[in-house]
């Protein structure tokens, strides 16, 4: 609400919620905390190791959704690019006897193009039915891996898919993998932050926030868009390599809608507005089902209620609860 | 091969199918054009639909069609309460709407595991042996099937049509502008809307049950199907949904005869993105575009 | 052909039987500043969306200096220099005024990514130099002080002149303006127009306006074209429309011309 008196003040300075109120000392103790939380995976044992990898890989994936729900449009068919990459870098080295690096760039090349031709065609839709067909497509992906099964094996899928391994170095051992997983997770958040800063992101905000302004400026919302979609679907298909190339088995199963449900839960409950939403909700939500101990129905209700509760009462998510604490501590 | 006798069976078992992928189409749509919701939960009122059903007629020993119309009036009772007391806060925001029902049917779903297990039951058949029309043989259950779902179709028809409330449905469908001008009491269409909306889902379901297997697992399908039919018809057309249901079951069935099912999926995704890029108002050029 | 900034030549819309806009042609010469009136369903906001890419016509074509840009994309006619304001404020209300222009500005930085994919190749800034011309642009409308306010939270009048000032930020060699001074009292009307005559003079900007307002119309715009029932019934200075008998019939005659 404003009034004439009010409305043409200028407003006081914000501090931006994530400048830390109490300087450097608050600074060095949450990067010391963030290092050391970071490394305590591998002095904790094989299980949290395990958590671990998952949830860095859900990261990476989440930031993939995160980038294009930023340029306006939100994918319900966020698991196609995740298997498109987990199938194409696996087969590409088993049918092509390709390296597993070489057949890991080349899936996301392929990926990229896919999406790139897909986006071009599907983002010119109002949101809502970019939000069906994204759902259907994913929907295709994996009943088209269901059906080939002589390439994919179908129902059974492919096991016994070999590490990564560059040179001579395999990553064959939890150890090994949470390391690569954890700098990939690492580099996607930082990624994120850094895009946002310069134009290409900002144009993204831009178009997100007034699609039909923003077009007005010059910036074509088709195109910002499908940058966003290509990077999106890049990061998930990053994702998917390491799915394949961690736990070694993969299967259509595992890139079904209960999939894309549980990266759009993962943004939610972590955040849309704050660019580490994703990181949150990934480390929030890949642990949780160890808590339910098997109850698997009970935790699928529990994310179903935390979904619309969070929705309803907190829109910007957990990561938006400590941006508000930071800025109500800015407040003076 | 007989090919009139194959064309002639795939045209039957597509319009039967047609005729479900119409009826869930149709409620989705009624739900998108009253509240601007994409119902996510919508295959899940199918499933309860579907349960209800087994409950009434196995449980209770009620006769078929009593069960169906029991489970209609459950599902349009449940639905309003849940829109009333859960989505009321999201009518008109699309997104999180969307992301909201995700969240129910999480919870529904979940619900029906809990109380039914993973297991799939069916139903005792409705009718035995089979009759021939026009040299095509069906069985009978499919018969009486059909015949309930056209009679549902044609009641939800004189409802929308002649009914004062059914008339203030389609015209928040239709125009929400307009209707709102002229005063139709909008809120009180919201829980009606999606009641009816959920309600004919949980009819599909109902009226399936005995044909299929009943499965906490079998919305998935159907609310694909949904969002298929929707795309083609355009959304908030009815008309529109009632069309591309039928199209759409008839060109599954026939494109089983010639290819895998994976093949025919592949080329009906194709053909409904086609579809929808060629006519972004739907078939009939009234949804929205 | 040449020496016409704009040349709309026999554009038309139909939507479904209906014509909205019929076979209308006109020209507007570098550093003028021209007027598009009628009465109340007239067509012109109709044109306007034409012309500025918003709708794709049924007929006709669309130049700007020579090129011809019928039915291209909004982005791509901005990037041509064909800028637009909008009748109703729309503002990135979530940013602050500052950020609001920087937004515009976006596709003119040399080197950055939305300048490769939108193919700029004209008034191009260097990265460095974003912020001065924030500041550049602030001043032609006069809005310094609001720079770090949410955008959301202006006056309506200083709302449209954000408005206006996002689209001087595209660096457009002509401004279609729609209704800009609808809502706005006599002191702002006064500014306004002072703010029109200044870009005409001082920046060499291309005036298309909309407008409902005749005091304004007649003030300040070289030359008026008139569209009733979407179709030019004259065209010439405000002294000839002021005097022209189908003008006044149109907007004196009868009250059914309210909704064509």
């Amino acid at each position: 609400m404003t009034t004439q008196l009010t409305a043409g003040r200028p407003a006081p300075r914000t501090s931006s919620a994530w400048k830390l109120p109490h300087g450097r000392k608050l600074a060095v103790v949450g990067t010391a905390a963030a290092v050391l939380a970071a490394a305590w995976p591998w002095a904790a044992g094989q299980f949290v190791l395990h958590l671990a990898i998952l949830s860095c890989i859900n990261i990476v994936i989440v930031n993939g959704l995160s980038l294009i729900d930023r340029s306006g449009q939100l994918s319900f068919g966020h698991s196609a690019p995740v298997a498109l990459g987990a199938y194409g870098s696996v087969l590409f080295s088993s049918m092509f006897g390709l390296g597993t690096i070489t057949a890991a760039a080349l899936s996301l090349l392929v990926g990229a193009v896919v999406a790139g031709l897909l986006g071009w065609v599907i983002l010119r839709l109002r949101g809502v039915y970019f939000v069906l067909v994204t759902f259907a497509f994913a929907e295709l992906v994996r009943l088209v891996l269901l059906d080939a099964v002589s390439i994919t094996g179908g129902a059974n899928g492919i096991a016994g898919i070999p590490p990564l391994s560059i040179g001579g170095f395999a990553f064959d051992s939890r150890e090994r993998f949470y390391a690569l997983a954890l700098v990939l997770a690492i580099a996607s958040v930082g990624f994120m932050v850094w895009l946002f800063d310069r134009p290409l992101g900002r144009a993204m905000t831009a178009v997100a926030a007034n699609p039909a302004l923003a077009e007005s400026t010059g910036l074509s919302v088709l195109r910002m868009q499908i940058v966003a979609y290509i990077g999106g679907s890049v990061l998930a298909s990053l994702g998917g390599v390491l799915t394949a190339r961690y736990i070694g088995f993969i299967s259509p199963e595992s890139f079904a809608t209960g999939a894309s449900v549980a990266f759009i839960t993962m943004l939610v409950i972590g955040g849309r507005k704050s660019l580490y939403g994703p990181m949150v909700g990934a480390l929030v939500l890949t642990p949780l089902p160890e808590f339910f101990r098997g109850a698997v129905q009970t935790q699928h209700i529990f994310y179903g209620a935390a979904l619309i509760l969070i929705l309803r009462f907190l829109p910007g998510g957990i990561a938006g609860i400590v941006a508000m604490a930071a800025a109500r501590r800015a407040k003076p | 091969m007989d090919w009139n006798l194959l064309i002639g069976q795939a045209t039957v078992n597509g319009l039967i199918v047609g005729l479900l992928y119409l009826l869930m189409a149709v409620g989705f749509t009624l739900v998108f054009g009253v509240m601007r919701m994409v119902n996510f939960a919508h295959g899940e009122f199918y499933m309860l639909g579907a349960f209800a059903a087994y409950f009434f007629t196995t449980k209770l020993a009620l006769p078929f069609l009593a069960a169906v119309a029991l489970s209609f009036v459950a599902a349009i009772v449940v639905g309003s309460l849940l829109e009333w007391f859960i989505l009321k806060p999201f009518r008109k925001d699309e997104l999180n709407g969307m992301i909201v029902t995700i969240g129910l049917a999480l919870i529904l779903q979940n619900v029906a595991l809990m109380a039914f297990g993973p297991d799939p039951v069916s139903l005792p058949s409705i009718a035995s042996g089979a009759t021939t029309i026009l040299g095509v043989t069906v069985a009978n259950s499919r018969v009486y099937v059909v015949g309930f779902a056209v009679l549902v179709l044609l009641l939800l028809y004189a409802f929308l049509r002649h009914s004062r409330a059914g008339r203030g449905l389609r015209a928040v469908v239709e125009d929400s502008e307009t209707a709102a001008i002229q005063g139709v009491r909008a809120r009180l269409y919201y829980p009606l809307g999606f009641g009816i909306g959920v309600g004919l889902a949980a009819i599909g379901g109902a009226l399936m049950a005995p044909l299929f297997s009943v499965s906490p697992f079998m919305g998935q399908t159907p609310l694909l199907k949904a969002f298929m039919v929707v795309i083609l018809g355009g959304l908030g057309s009815i008309p529109g949904a009632a069309l591309a249901g039928l199209c759409l079951g008839l060109l599954e069935s026939y494109s089983t005869l010639f290819l895998s099912t994976s093949t025919a999926d592949m080329l009906i995704f194709l053909l409904v993105m086609v579809g929808m890029l060629a006519f972004p108002r739907g078939l009939i050029g009234r949804g929205e575009a | 052909m040449s020496g016409h900034l704009l040349e709309v030549e026999g554009l038309s819309k139909h939507f479904g039987g209906l014509a909205a806009v019929k076979d209308l042609s006109f020209k507007v010469r570098p550093g003028e500043i021209v007027g598009l009136i009628g009465p109340n369903g007239a067509g012109k906001t109709t044109a306007f969306n034409t012309i500025s890419g918003t709708l794709p016509p049924t007929h006709g074509r669309v130049r700007l200096n020579g090129r011809d840009v019928t039915g291209l994309r909004p982005s791509l006619i901005v990037a041509a220099g064909l800028a637009r304001t909008f009748q109703s404020t729309t503002t990135f209300a979530e940013e602050t005024v500052a950020t609001n222009i920087e937004h515009a500005l976006l596709s003119r930085i040399e080197g950055s990514a939305p300048q490769r994919l939108m193919r700029r190749t004209h008034g191009l800034l260097a990265p460095r130099a974003v912020d001065a011309e924030v500041d550049r642009i602030l001043e032609i409308v006069n809005m310094q002080a609001w720079r770090d306010v949410p955008a959301g939270t202006l006056a309506y009048g200083l709302q449209k002149k954000l408005g206006i000032a996002i689209g001087l930020a595209t660096q457009p060699t002509m401004l279609l303006m729609d209704e800009p001074a609808a809502g706005l009292n006599h002191e702002e009307c006064n500014e306004l127009t002072r703010l029109l005559r200044k870009l005409q003079k001082e920046h060499g900007l291309t005036l298309l306006l909309v407008e409902h307002h005749m005091a304004i119309v007649m003030e300040i715009c070289e030359r008026i074209v008139v569209l009733v029932h979407g179709e030019k019934i004259a065209e010439g200075s405000p002294e000839d429309i002021r005097t022209n008998p189908a003008v006044v019939e149109a907007y004196l005659g009868a009250p059914d011309y309210a909704h064509a």
